[in-house]
């Protein structure tokens, strides 16, 4: 197990350097562009995976998207906030939003919870489309949203993010923070304890843990991070509009996860970036695709629903059985 | 408001509530049937919408056998998906909430390609409106009500004096127990998606005379029909026409009062703030 371990360890470590090492060898805006479409996927996955690993199939998560967007590109713009202070308030109205709507959704289980949710993106996003369009830009949604400010260490170094390399190295830090955050929660005894509400919550709750508790903390923590990308996210495109957040939103995130599988936080890596890469260099045929990736999703989820991931152990029983059998 | 105006709305509301009322009963006869969440069904909508509009336009068939052929393709339809996408998935919600976002990938796509993404819209065969003590209300918009009501009825006449339709209550009631009297579940559940489906199908096909075709039409509805399933109760078909009409009379009214950005949108939040209270909705039992 431990050897296990380690080899994971340099695997990751190697891809994290190869990605940083990228932009040295390449200035292509159009190949970083892509990647950062991926980085942006795989939070959003690996995010919605963490509250799906509760038990809670969370359409939401792309509201939170809008709501730290949305939050970050009104401060920047109409009160000309640092990019910096508009990110750190992005993360705590979507962590007290968070709050709010976890406190009052999380009672209700399977179902109801999902309509819950179904109900809340398509609210919000009614919402931002009735909004005078002086307020926050209605239908059309925000424009115009200001790149970050630079970073400046006087005497030493000035980090502008006018170069697409620069907000490259951002999100790609910012991804590398959490996943590392969010796979240290899952390993974590917090982490196991969610596990364990998942299986049997009204086991957990005799053994005496409370797990209303345990369930928004981690509601909540996920979806900090989802505010958080959306702040990055509008200041990356210096857009937003209400079309991009309704549930087919996250309805791609679940396509992700399922292709890449939920077993582990390989899963959401492996399944948003084959997919972007793959609808990226497919874009000619773009309108075609979903058919394709559809009828895959439904395969995945009747014979492999284990995932991309599962893949490896899956040969590996077919091998044994084939030679058990000769 | 004035009297005219209040009836006129009401008039609108139940146009629009009957259109919800088809398009969630298959939801709710589906959930409570098979246990499934068929969250395609607003893309089985814009599907009937299409073969409607490729019949009837296209095809130059007569308008009421186009009405009539609609459903059952889409019904025939709705058996196959049964068959190969959601009886694998029986009970499991989350699986078969996942496996009809594929096929919304499919459907919308397939559509996306073969018409563009273009809006349609359909000349019905009566046009004009009726004018009666200051209300006007269009022939379509007559239609829409007829034909929801003779598929309502019919619908209830068949769960309550054909033997499929009991065995239908029964299996939804308890499925082990049915099959101990003889039930075959495929066969019911093959009839539920036959019948859902159709009545997608011909809801589908009664939106594109009043409103417009186009691939993403479906998306609005099933959201909506959820709620109403949510509001009327899970799995109970009474409250899918309850909620459904509920929902269209909220919708007709609020847009009046306050606009059309708005008026859907407070329908919604209503709706939201009914199932905080009682999540169960209207008819749904504990």
């Amino acid at each position: 197990m431990h050897k296990l371990t380690s080899v994971r360890f340099l695997a990751s470590f190697s891809l994290v350097l190869i990605l940083t090492l990228m932009p040295l060898f390449t200035q292509d805006t159009y190949l970083l562009g892509v990647f950062v479409l991926i980085f942006f996927n795989i939070i959003l996955t690996a995010t919605f995976r963490q509250i799906w690993n509760i038990g809670y199939l969370n359409i939401a998560n792309i509201s939170f998207l809008g709501f730290g967007a949305y939050t970050s590109g009104l401060l920047a713009i109409k009160l000309g906030l640092n990019f910096w202070a508009c990110l750190l308030f992005a993360g705590i109205v979507t962590g007290l939003l968070a709050l709010l709507i976890g406190y009052v959704t999380l009672r209700v289980k399977g179902f109801y919870f999902v309509m819950m949710t179904v109900a809340l993106v398509e609210s919000i996003r009614m919402t931002i489309m009735a909004s005078p369009r002086e307020w926050m830009g209605g239908a059309t949604g925000l424009t115009n949203i200001p790149v970050p400010d630079s970073i400046v260490i006087p005497g030493l170094v000035t980090i502008g993010f006018d170069s697409r390399a620069n907000f490259y190295y951002l999100v790609l830090g910012a991804m590398v923070i959490f996943l590392v955050a969010l796979y240290s929660i899952e390993s974590s005894r917090f982490g196991m304890t969610l596990r364990a509400i998942k299986q049997a919550d009204v086991l957990a709750e005799h053994v005496g843990i409370n797990t209303m508790r345990y369930k928004i903390v981690g509601f909540v923590f996920a979806l900090t991070i989802v505010g958080l990308t959306g702040s990055l996210y509008a200041h990356y495109y210096s857009f937003i509009a209400p079309a991009e957040l309704g549930f087919m939103g996250t309805s791609w995130s679940i396509i992700y996860g399922v292709i890449g599988g939920w077993g582990s936080i390989a899963g959401p890596i492996i399944g948003a970036s084959l997919i972007t890469a793959l609808s990226e260099l497919l874009r000619p045929f773009k309108q075609y695709l979903p058919i394709p990736l559809g009828v895959v999703l439904i395969f995945m989820l009747l014979f492999m629903p284990e995932g991309i991931i599962g893949l490896p152990t899956r040969i590996s029983r077919l091998a044994r059985r084939a030679l058990k059998s000769r | 408001m004035p009297l005219p105006l209040i009836v006129q709305t009401a008039l609108n509301g139940f146009t629009l509530g009957m259109l919800y009322v088809l398009v969630a009963s298959g939801i709710t006869l589906m959930f409570g049937i098979m246990h499934i969440v068929n969250f395609a069904h607003g893309a089985i909508l814009m599907l009937g919408a299409f073969s409607f509009l490729i019949l009837y336009q296209f095809l130059g068939v007569n308008f009421f056998l186009s009405l009539l052929i609609c459903p059952v393709v889409i019904g025939a339809l709705g058996i196959i998906l049964g068959r190969i996408c959601f009886q694998p998935f029986r009970g499991e919600l989350d699986r078969s909430f996942i496996t009809s976002l594929g096929l919304i990938l499919i459907f919308q796509a397939s559509m996306l390609v073969c018409f563009g993404n273009f809006a349609f819209a359909l000349r019905g065969p009566v046009q004009g409106v009726v004018r009666l003590f200051g209300i006007a209300i269009s022939w379509e918009r007559i239609l829409v009500i007829v034909v929801g009501l003779v598929a309502m009825t019919g619908l209830f006449l068949f769960i309550k004096l054909n033997k499929w339709g009991q065995a239908m209550v029964a299996s939804a009631q308890d499925d082990v127990g049915g099959m101990l009297q003889g039930i075959d579940l495929n066969k019911v559940a093959a009839a539920c998606m036959f019948i859902g489906c159709g009545l997608a199908g011909v809801a589908g096909a009664l939106v594109g005379t009043i409103f417009s075709i186009e691939p993403f039409m479906g998306e609005a509805y099933v959201v909506k029909c959820f709620m109403i399933v949510a509001l009327g109760g899970l799995g109970s078909l009474p409250g899918a026409v309850v909620g459904g009409l509920i929902l269209g009379f909220l919708e007709a009214f609020a847009t009046v009062l306050t606009g059309a950005a708005i008026g859907p949108l407070i329908a919604f939040v209503i709706v939201i703030f009914f199932l905080l209270f009682r999540p169960r909705g209207l008819l749904g039992h504990a």
